[in-house]
């Protein structure tokens, strides 16, 4: 894409124009990081923004759910036990493996014309 | 913390048997040590799985919350697009989760069938991982 001329207003504000906006990505409410380079250049670089509330709820949930997988895990472990799963062979298990695979592997081919 | 992807007969190892390292990291998991990382393919595969042959006898229920809860304890990517590294295509589902997060090492029984690591994701079974996480 060519260099585009922008005119600086007043305050500094400036226009960056729709075809570079949406080739960089950018979107109104995007933070920018203004940097000089080599001493008469400016550099803006659009910042990745995290909300800290969402970020500490996920991890709070992913705590939550460590512990009830901990919870359901020894469950399937006392119920294979009773059921004489816990000593399924490594080959019947990567029979099972591939079972699921080759069933998947149908569920996701096209059609045939 | 360590990024893995678990091939499935790991997680069907580790899930019908506590006995042996499987089992042992999949516990690492649970006690917030290591983190799995899974794409919708996979999840699909670690669903599947549990409807086949003697795995069907377990409660259907309990095989159904563990997907979910997989899914909400571990960390959803996106895969970024077909692979062939493995000359098994299925394996490749593996390897495409492992790139799209920048996994530290895909654990899996069956090393074979992983011929070479890729990128920064390393190529190892459970006893592998956990002799590498123990001190010297």
């Amino acid at each position: 894409m060519p260099d585009i001329l922008v005119r600086l207003q007043r305050k500094g504000q400036m226009v960056i124009p729709r075809s570079l906006r949406e080739e960089a990505g950018v979107t109104e409410g995007t933070l920018m990081k203004v940097s000089i380079i080599e001493g008469r250049r400016i550099l803006l670089t659009p910042q990745l923004t995290v909300d800290r509330a969402v970020v500490a709820a996920r991890e709070k949930d992913r705590r939550q759910a460590l512990r009830e997988l901990a919870q359901v895990v020894a469950e399937i472990r006392q119920e294979a036990k009773e059921k004489g799963l816990d000593t399924m062979s490594k080959r019947e298990i990567n029979r099972a493996v591939a079972a699921a695979r080759r069933d998947l592997a149908k569920a996701t081919k096209p059609p045939a014309r | 913390m360590i990024r893995i992807v678990l091939d499935t007969s790991v997680l069907v190892s580790a899930v019908i048997s506590p006995a042996g390292p499987n089992a042992q990291v999949f516990d690492l998991i649970t006690a917030g040590q290591i983190r799995p990382y899974l794409t919708d393919a996979l999840l699909e595969e670690y669903a599947r799985v549990f409807e086949y042959e003697r795995l069907r006898r377990l409660d259907r229920r309990r095989a159904a919350r563990l997907r979910g809860l997989l899914e909400r304890a571990g960390v959803k990517v996106r895969s970024g697009g077909r692979l062939r590294i493995s000359l098994h295509d299925e394996d490749n589902r593996i390897y495409e989760c492992a790139v799209a997060a920048r996994a530290d090492f895909i654990v899996t029984e069956n090393t074979r069938h992983f011929p070479k690591p890729h990128k920064t994701t390393k190529i190892v079974t459970a006893r592998a991982l956990l002799k590498l996480r123990t001190p010297h």
